[in-house]
This record gives C-alpha cells, structure tokens and sequence, in this order.
C-alpha cells in the first residue's frame, strides 16, 4: 500500500533546494560597480603629507594634560566659503604632547545629489588624520546604500592611511568620496587653523 | 432493542431514513478516573493582542516613515518607487514574522483561538505576504532601473549587488511556497510533498535577510531600526526553536504506546495510547492531537486525529477510519508499536457550551470528539446528537455514545443513507432541526464532520434562531 515512499515526497523539495544553490552559484558575482582595485591614495600618513599644510598655527591651549576642554573651531564650508551652518562644538580632551591626536570632530554635512554625507575625524595639531569615520552617507535608495556601504569603510581607511584628504576618489563612488573629502578637510583645516 | 428514531417521520423517506438498531459494536471500558490536567485559560486578552499589533505595526511603518518614506512617495517616480520597495519589504517581513508565529503555536494563543484557526489565519498571512512580496520585487526593479535601465537592474538585483543573488533566489523559494499553498494547486499533491516544499519557506526568509540589513535604507543607516529588526527575527526564531520545534522534539523523544487498537465499526478502529508523558500534558475532551507512528514508512506522516475519549494521565483514545493510504496504514498499525503524539490542541471542549443545553450534530466519525466532550457533561446538558453517517454500518461507537448521552437525560437521533434518497431535500433545513428539536435555537450547538455538513447544518442552524456565536466547530484547514 505504501507505494508512496518518503523519498518520493521529499525529493520536490530537496530538487528545489539543490535548484536553489545551483543558481545562488551562478547569480552570486557581487560587485557594486566599486572599483576597489583603484589606485592607492595618494602618500601615506608618514608627518609630512602631500597637500596639506603642516605648520603649526597658533599657540597650544594652556591646559594641564588631561584636562577636558572644548574647542569650538569655525569650519569655514569648502563649497560656498562661508561659515557652516553647524558649528561643531567639540568635547576635548587636551593630551599631554601637543601632536597627539584631538578627540572626534564632526566634520560638516555635504550635499550631493544622492544625499548627505558629514565626516567625524580626529586630526592631530598638525592636521594629521588620526582616526576618520563616515557618518552619514546617502540611503535614500537601495542603489546608494549599496554602494556606500563599500565606498565609506574604503573612504574611511583611505583617510588615516593618507593623513589627509587629498586621495584618490573611487570611482563608482564619486560624489560620496568627493563630499567625504570636503567634509573631512574642513575638519582639518578647523584644527589647523 | 431496536431503535425507531428519525428526525422527522413525516418528512423524512421512511426507507431510508427510518432507523434500526445498528450492529452492536464492542463497548470499550470508560476510561479510569484521573482525567488529564484541564487547560490553563490563556491570560491574553484581545487589548493585549491589539496593543502588540498595533505596536508592531507602528514600529515597521514608523521607520519607513522617520526615514522619508512618505515623503519620498511624493518627490518624483524615482524615489516613489524606491519608497513603495521600502515599504513593501518591511511589510513581507513583518508579515512573514507573523504568520510563523501562528504556525509556532504559541499556548497563549492556542488556548485562545485554536490552532485551526491560527492556521487559517497564516494561510491569509502568507497570500497577503506573497502579494507584498510581488510588489517589492517590481518596485524594486522599477526603482533601480530609473537610475540604471532595465538590464543593469536586472543583473544588478540578481547577483551583482551584494546580497542580491540570495535575495533573489530567497523570492523564488517564497514564491514557490506560496503558490504551492493555493488551494486549488495544494490539492493536487499529497500533504507531505507540499509539508516539505513548504518547510523551503524557513529556507528563504534566512537567504533573505542579509540584503533587508545590507540594502534596506531604513535598516542599513539606522542602528535602532536595525536592532529592532535583528530583534524580532531572534525573538520569532527562538520561539520557533522552543515552542514549534522544541515541543515536537520532545514528543519524539517521549513517544507514548499503542496498548490497544480495535475494530469498531466500518473500516474504522479505536486506538489507545498511553505513555508517561501523558501525565504532564493538559487536555480535554474534544480536543484533538498530531499522530506520527514509528514506523517504517509512516515515521515521517503526521496526521491531527481527534481523541475519541476524554484524555486521562495515562490514555488517550483516537478513533480513526481508513479514507485513504496515510489513515490506512494507521488502522494496519498494531499493539506496542510507538507513536509520537503532539497536543492535545484545539478549543472546542466542553467548555464552549457555557452551561447551556447541548446540541452536537455529527457526521460519520466526526462522532470521535463529541464522544469524549458528552464523557464531560453533567445531566444540565441534556445533550441531543444528530448522527449523520453513509449507513448503519457507520454508526461507530453507537452504543457508547447512547449510554453516556441517556446518563445524561439526552437522546441520539440518527440519519444514515445517501442524501439524493432522502424525502427532504436538505435533512439539515431549519423546519427539520425545529421539528426535531423544538429548543434548538436555545441550545448551544458543537458541529463536527466533513465540510458539507458543517456549512448545511451552520445554514440550517442559524436559519432555526440559533446564535452564530453559539454554534461551535474546529475550522477547516486543510
């Protein structure tokens, strides 16, 4: 009677699911029309970086190690020269060496046609990138969080790897890396002076 | 002793419709005295599951919303399209969340609507899910194609972008089961090829979660909302895990024991089962239970069969009829065999009538349920059975069901022969039930048989005065 064995009924499923891998292997050639094989940036975060300005400007606050302070640096926007609307204000911790790094800044918001993108760095006094992390990106879309999700991390180890923020952009990624560079050296330049 | 009933001589064709004394059928013992724990009332109540829902609700059109969703619908086709995708893919989520959580038969829930119902319930979840589904999947290409055209978008969502591939295949997998679970197309293939197909649903939400977290906007930018949704598929995984699963694991590694199995009537037998994991459950008469027996060829079968006797500590009855190959290979099964049984599960028990006088009207072994529900009554009930079967010969369990119905001061009014042979067209029509039974809009009625009758008797029923909130029956789900 059992002619209809467990096999039998199973197999619909199991052949889907054997279906399912095969296309998965075939399909699966992510790539987000990133390319990550671009150029290295350029220089490399060894004191002294192409493009940027490494004198020392003004005084070292006259503040005991360890001491918190706050620092409100007037960041000039790079793109329409004047001030920008939001002031980073900033929680500092001075440190004992004046070339240590400050603690983190949030860089200015950068319009592009996909959407905002606003840097948080922290640069040392001679506007060296110590630590540099993308917190906005544009999502307005699947596409952009797609690729942004691949461009920002890169951005972001491309800024400390450089010092600065005269890399290379990614191309695929153009207006994020132009905006994230904007945002990043307006930072700089606000530490710098 | 012969029995003349009918339920209404005068209208009813006196060949056929008029009733004999069946053939004797062998009385099985009443069961011993310690009835199984009665259930624990579900502490739910409809503001807590409106709350939930609507919190749930909220929480997944908020994020959409806090994320310009709205507001994107009306900045032009492009981000319209891109916000529907969003939308839309939130919903098929969430709404798949749901509808496993019917199937992960919590007892909260259970004990308050009945698995049947919830399956019912799942079933409309999933077509709305397959639909919203469809949705996401043409916004979403209509989306990226306004930024990429048409062939980009294709190969871009089914593989190139990260995650996608999976995604992809993960729509394909849904769109299988969803169409596998209409009807008219899920009757064509036995219940466990489609069971199995079905199971490829779990297979798919897991492949689609990676592109919800990696693309989703609202997901992808937002920690809160992406925490939210980590934490809801957790929550919904691990009552999977503990609740679905984990209750079927232990049934398995508890399984009970055929100690008898007897012929009582027409191709139909009485199965006890007994175990000491019985001891533990809570049960009551009318409900009804998953049976898987181990047994080469049929471990892998599992079948909901009514208990045909009020459950005890130690035993618990099904009467079964061979309808078919997996019922056939059950009525072959024999003394000690084991069978791994899940439940007891449902809420027509004999708490439905409230304390009112009882009607049950019944069709053939749909009489398993109500067998064990009148073991419950006491003699307020005074209960009435209209048995409807195919012939005498399938009147099961006739001479147990008369003495515990005339303990109770009620009666059994039969009705066997093929419907075209009756005198009245519809045996179940209000002017019947009425002249049958002259109080039966002031009864509380506890259906249970095969489709047709419900819906005649329901029609009937109502049509004779009787409340629709008072006529009872386990939906149908299959």
């Amino acid at each position: 009677m059992n002619k209809e064995t467990f096999s039998r009924r199973v197999l619909p499923a199991l052949t889907l699911i054997g279906a399912s891998g095969v296309l998965l292997a075939a399909l699966d050639r992510p790539s987000t029309g990133i390319d990550l094989s671009a150029a290295p940036p350029i220089g490399t975060n060894a004191g002294t970086s192409a493009g940027v300005t490494t004198t020392i400007v003004g005084t070292s606050p006259t503040v005991a190690p360890g001491q918190a302070t706050t620092v409100a640096p007037v960041i000039v926007d790079p793109v329409t020269g004047t001030p920008a609307a939001t002031t980073p204000v900033v929680e500092t911790t001075v440190p004992a060496a004046p070339a240590a790094c400050s603690s983190t800044i949030s860089g200015p918001t950068i319009s592009t046609k996909f959407g905002p993108v606003q840097v948080q760095a922290s640069v040392d006094g001679t506007g060296l990138v110590c630590a540099s992390q993308g917190i906005q990106w544009p999502t307005a879309d699947q596409k952009s969080v797609s690729i942004n999700n691949q461009a920002i991390p890169l951005l972001d180890q491309w800024a400390v790897h450089t010092g600065n923020a005269s890399f290379n952009s990614i191309s695929g990624a153009t207006y994020t890396s132009k905006a994230y560079k904007q945002s990043l050296q307006a930072i700089i330049d606000g530490v710098v002076g | 002793m012969t029995m003349t009933m009918t339920i209404d001589p005068g209208l009813a064709n006196r060949e056929t419709a008029t009733f004999h004394a069946p053939v004797p059928m062998p009385v099985i013992p009443p069961p011993p005295s310690v009835a199984m724990k009665r259930l624990t009332a579900s502490r739910l109540s409809d503001t807590d599951i409106a709350a939930v829902l609507a919190a749930y609700g909220l929480c997944v059109v908020g994020m959409w919303s806090v994320h310009g969703g709205l507001t994107k619908l009306s900045n032009g086709w492009a981000q319209a399209w891109t916000s529907v995708t969003s939308l839309s893919g939130l919903l098929t989520s969430a709404v798949a969340l749901l509808a496993l959580v019917l199937v992960g038969r919590p007892l909260s829930l259970e004990r308050r609507f009945g698995l049947d119902r919830m399956f019912v319930w799942h079933r409309i979840l999933g077509d709305l899910m397959g639909l919203l589904l469809a949705v996401h999947v043409a916004a979403g290409t209509i989306a990226w194609a306004a930024d990429s055209g048409w062939i980009n978008a294709i190969i871009d969502l089914t593989g190139r972008t990260p995650y996608m591939a999976l995604a992809f295949v993960g729509s394909l997998l849904f769109g299988v089961v969803t169409i596998s679970s209409l009807k008219s197309i899920r009757q064509k293939f036995s219940y466990e090829t489609w069971y199995f197909v079905h199971m490829l649903a779990y297979v798919g939400m897991a492949v689609s979660f990676g592109h919800e977290i990696y693309l989703g906007s609202d997901l992808a930018s937002d920690n809160v909302a992406r925490w939210f949704w980590v934490g809801m598929h957790i929550a919904v995984l691990a009552l999977m895990v503990f609740s679905r699963w984990g209750r079927t694991l232990k049934a398995v590694v508890r399984p009970l024991r055929i100690t008898s199995i007897e012929n009582v009537g027409h191709k139909t037998v009485a199965i006890e089962v007994s175990g000491k994991s019985l001891h533990h459950r809570e049960g009551d008469a009318g409900q009804f239970c998953f049976v898987r027996p181990l047994k080469k060829g049929l471990w892998w079968q599992s079948h909901p069969f009514s208990m045909s006797a009020a459950p005890t500590k130690d035993r618990i009855r099904f009467t079964i009829k061979d309808r078919g190959e997996a019922t056939h290979s059950i009525t072959q099964l024999v003394k000690g065999t084991r069978v791994i049984v899940e439940g007891p599960f449902g809420v027509v028990t004999p708490d439905v009538l409230q304390g009112s006088k009882a009607l049950f009207v019944v069709g053939g072994v749909g009489v398993a349920p109500v067998l064990a529900m009148v073991q419950r009554l006491g003699p307020d009930h005074e209960p009435i059975v209209l048995y409807r079967a195919h012939s005498e010969k399938d009147l099961v369990h006739f001479e147990e069901l008369k003495a515990a119905v005339e303990r109770l001061g009620g009666k059994i009014l039969t009705l066997t022969g093929p419907t075209a042979k009756l005198a009245v067209k519809d045996p179940f029509s209000a002017k019947v039930l009425t002249a049958a039974i002259p109080d039966v809009a002031q009864r509380a009625v506890v259906l249970c048989g095969p489709d047709r009758l419900l819906h005649a008797a329901r029609t009937g029923l109502k049509a004779a005065g009787v409340p629709v909130a008072r006529i009872h029956s386990e939906h149908v789900w299959w």
